[in-house]
């Protein structure tokens, strides 16, 4: 039976915070990578959810899941969110729990999410933020990387 | 307050129901009980106490109430005291029971006539309201105890008699209260930092006087450039008249223009570029939404139609699309199947609508979009070639015009490097400054919200400023009232007290006055102006007493100070003669009853007798009597009717 195991919990215990919380020491990174720097005409991310999406399923395709601990803080309102978003953050705790009554868990998936965009921040820092060179360019680079854009432009493989 | 009457059932030595009917007419409205020592006089008013305040008095569990008799035979029944009694012209029952042998709980029971009844707190704040336990005590009292208000050191008593019975005491919680408050609102004061406001506000003109200065700097320098480029353009004029390099400027003009509109195509790209690199998690989500969808298929994934719809098509024999099915068909399983695996319609709503949107993603965006950053690299890198070139032929173009050997055409081709140069160098300070406009707007703001922050703040201080003075100022108020009403109650309490006790006490040529000092010590003045308190008899001590509390119930009644609904007030006395000799008594009789709205009397035999004037002043003013008689035989005492209403 599909329904079997299904958690009880009440409806409220289900919902998801308000807000999108990441470790606090992460933080300032988060805010450089949403701020232009000097000799910039554009920071890297228009969006602190652009970054956290991006940062979740590279954290989830580089198996790296590091739920957070006490040191958390909100970056940004879970109203940002567009449908397509929560969808795709419902796909990352799918493919983590294989149980698709974690669909009725918006608390679950959304914890789920947070664990993996704080294992996925660190390759972002890494390859983005702390590698030479514009920051913009290095954030394709780092995207080109990755399957379906290696499919298509073999030169960057 | 006047009470009807008082039903006991199984109280102390009062075996099964027994009532007595007090007298409540205006003028006969005196009811006395007599009994020998121990016949139950004082159960009475303990029974009075425990019926409308619960008190135990002299018993510490409510169980000792029951008679002792029925304890010993083991009756399950239970006790009970009933009493009936009017104020403000309404009728009133108050009843206290104790079911003590089933589970010893005790109920408490008000009820006005024709109303439903209060219950246990409810009745208890009804009858707190009506006559306060502290006030009853005055009022219900037993006479052997009652030369206490008058001894020396029981001043605290007196005291609290006036406090609770004129209610003054009202003033100094008031008092405390208000206080109080103060206290909180200064406490709550501090937590507001008064030069807050002040400073986001000067760091605001600040950051304007920026925003004005750098506003100008934009507008001074666009109208440098503008200068600047006409300039450059005289220039440009002459040097297109050197026929030669005609050509060539013509073309490097050509070229520039391009270079411009290719950069301008550029920027294009590379916005492109980075809004879809923003989007460039959707693509990486391919492998998760290919398991995701995976799970959802293989684990049956549930349609999510409530039971009732399933139901109604099995009823009709209709498939979910609409063809007709039969009881063998794989169809008609299908739908029993799904009726069996009981999914909630939330459940099934979610799973559908994410399987709808992952497969929709994955046709549309997590292919397009990583062919869309393809396309667009590859027409930046186009786009750059274009560039290179042409910045390779307008370099070509310089070198050419720099060697031609002509000093007129060099210091005009001079002059109009250096225009270029200022027109950039302008351009890039204009550029500056409108990012610095920017973020200053953006601190403004943000200094905007703050502002409005500490204004509410200040309006909240300001507010709990006036709280706070008012409560000082209402304090003060009531501490300048508070005084002088305690003082012209005292005067007049002592007025009363004074001519009371003329009336009561014997030696009436004697004693000249009562004074109520302002420590509240009772004090008998004699003809000599002398305080003669500390010698005067214990029955002397009695009558004190006796008028200091006729007199607070008159002074209640007349000023109508007490928060209490009741204006009138029954005297109720256990065993008040024991320690009078016959004339204070016959003065008591003679003066009590004129005083008081109701007397009750609980007497032995030998207190008042029928053969002495005490009796003959109160007999006229009598409207029950009664009698305790207590059967040794089986220890229990019965109440007997003497006469009632003079009858």
């Amino acid at each position: 039976m599909i329904n079997e195991g299904i958690d009880t919990s009440t409806t409220e215990q289900l919902q998801a915070p308000d807000y999108v919380y990441i470790d606090g020491s992460y933080h300032p990174l988060y805010v450089n990578l949403r701020e232009s720097q000097e000799g910039e005409k554009q920071p890297p991310f228009k969006g602190m959810k652009n970054l956290f999406m991006l940062a979740a399923f590279i954290g989830f395709l580089q198996e790296k899941w590091v739920p957070l601990g006490t040191n958390r803080r909100n970056i940004f309102a879970r109203t940002v969110f567009k449908q397509d978003d929560l969808v795709l953050l419902r796909t990352l705790a799918l493919a983590k729990t294989e149980n698709p009554e974690v669909l009725l868990n918006e608390k679950e998936i959304q914890s789920i999410a947070e664990g993996y965009a704080n294992g996925g921040i660190t390759v972002i820092k890494e390859l983005v933020e702390d590698a030479p060179g514009s920051r913009i360019e290095n954030l394709v680079n780092l995207l080109l990387n990755w399957e379906p854009y290696s499919d298509i432009i073999p030169s960057v493989q | 307050m006047i009470f009807r009457y008082i039903k006991l059932k199984n109280f102390c030595p009062y075996y099964g129901q027994q009532t007595i009917h007090f007298a409540t007419d205006e003028y006969r409205n005196v009811t006395v009980i007599r009994g020998v020592n121990g016949t139950g006089k004082t159960s009475l008013l303990t029974a009075l106490n425990w019926c409308l305040y619960g008190d135990s008095f002299f018993k510490e569990n409510t169980r000792e109430f029951v008679n002792r008799r029925v304890v010993a035979q083991g009756e399950n029944t239970d006790t009970s005291v009933e009493i009936g009694f009017n104020d403000q012209g309404i009728r009133y029952r108050a009843e206290r029971k104790c079911q003590w042998l089933r589970n010893n709980k005790t109920t408490f029971l008000l009820q006005r006539e024709n109303e439903p009844p209060d219950l246990d707190a409810a009745a208890s704040d009804k009858i707190e309201s009506i006559i306060p336990k502290d006030v009853s005590a005055h009022f219900f009292f037993d006479g052997e105890k009652i030369d206490n208000f008058a001894r020396p050191g029981n001043e605290e008593e007196i005291k609290n008699a006036v406090r609770n019975v004129l209610r003054i005491e009202v003033f100094e919680r008031g008092i405390a209260h208000l206080e109080r408050a103060a206290q909180y609102y200064q406490r709550e004061l501090k937590k507001y930092v008064p030069d807050g406001l002040k400073a986001l506000i000067s760091e605001k003109e600040e950051k304007e006087t920026l925003y004005i200065k750098i506003s100008e700097e934009i507008e001074d320098n666009l109208k440098k450039i503008k200068i600047a480029q006409r300039h450059k353009q005289d220039i440009d004029n002459v040097l297109i008249q050197f026929a030669e390099i005609r050509q060539l400027f013509e073309e490097q003009k050509e070229i520039k223009a391009s270079l411009k509109r290719l950069g301008d195509e550029k920027e294009k790209y590379q916005e492109k570029i980075l809004q879809l690199a923003n989007d460039g998690f959707i693509p990486l989500a391919k492998p998760v939404i290919r398991k995701a969808l995976e799970i959802l298929q293989s684990n049956r994934t549930p349609i999510g139609i409530p039971d009732t719809i399933l139901n109604d098509l099995l009823e009709q024999m209709l498939c979910l699309c609409g063809r007709s099915i039969h009881r063998e068909s794989p169809e008609y399983q299908h739908i029993q199947n799904l009726i069996s695996q009981n999914v909630s319609p939330e459940f099934g709503m979610a799973v559908r609508e994410t399987e709808n949107c992952l497969k929709r993603l994955l046709e549309d965006k997590v292919e397009s979009i990583p062919a869309e950053v393809k396309s667009t690299l590859s027409d930046e890198q186009r786009l750059d070639k274009d560039i290179e070139a042409n910045e390779a032929r307008l370099d070509e173009i310089k070198r050419v015009l720099e060697d031609f050997d002509d000093d007129d055409f060099q210091k005009h081709k001079k002059a109009q490097e250096e225009y270029e140069r200022e027109i950039r160098r302008l351009e890039a300070d204009i550029n500056q400054g409108k990012g610095r406009i920017k973020e200053i707007k953006t601190e403004i703001e943000l200094l905007d919200k703050k502002i409005d922050t500490a204004k509410s703040l200040e309006v909240r201080a300001e507010r709990l400023q006036c709280c706070r003075q008012l409560a000082m100022e209402s304090a003060s108020a009531m501490k300048k009232l508070y005084a002088p009403l305690e003082e012209d109650m005292r005067k007049e309490l002592e007025i009363e007290v004074s001519d009371i006790f003329r009336k009561l006490v014997w030696k009436e040529n004697s004693f000249r006055e009562v004074r109520l000092s302002s420590n509240y010590e009772l004090q008998v003045i004699d003809r000599y102006d002398g305080q003669v308190s500390p010698e005067i008899s214990a029955g002397e001590r009695e009558v004190l007493s006796l008028a200091f509390i006729a007199a607070l119930a008159k002074v209640a009644v007349k000023e109508k100070l007490s928060d209490m609904q009741t204006d009138r007030f029954p005297i109720v006395m256990d065993a008040p003669f024991t320690k009078l000799s016959d004339k204070p008594k016959e003065n008591i009789t003679e003066t009590i009853p004129a005083i008081a709205n109701q007397l009750i009397l609980f007497v032995t035999d030998q207190e008042l007798r029928y053969d002495e004037r005490a009796w003959w002043n109160l007999e006229s003013r009598v409207g029950g009597q009664y009698e305790l008689y207590f059967n040794d035989e089986i220890g229990t005492t019965t109440i007997n009717e003497l006469y009632k209403n003079g009858n």
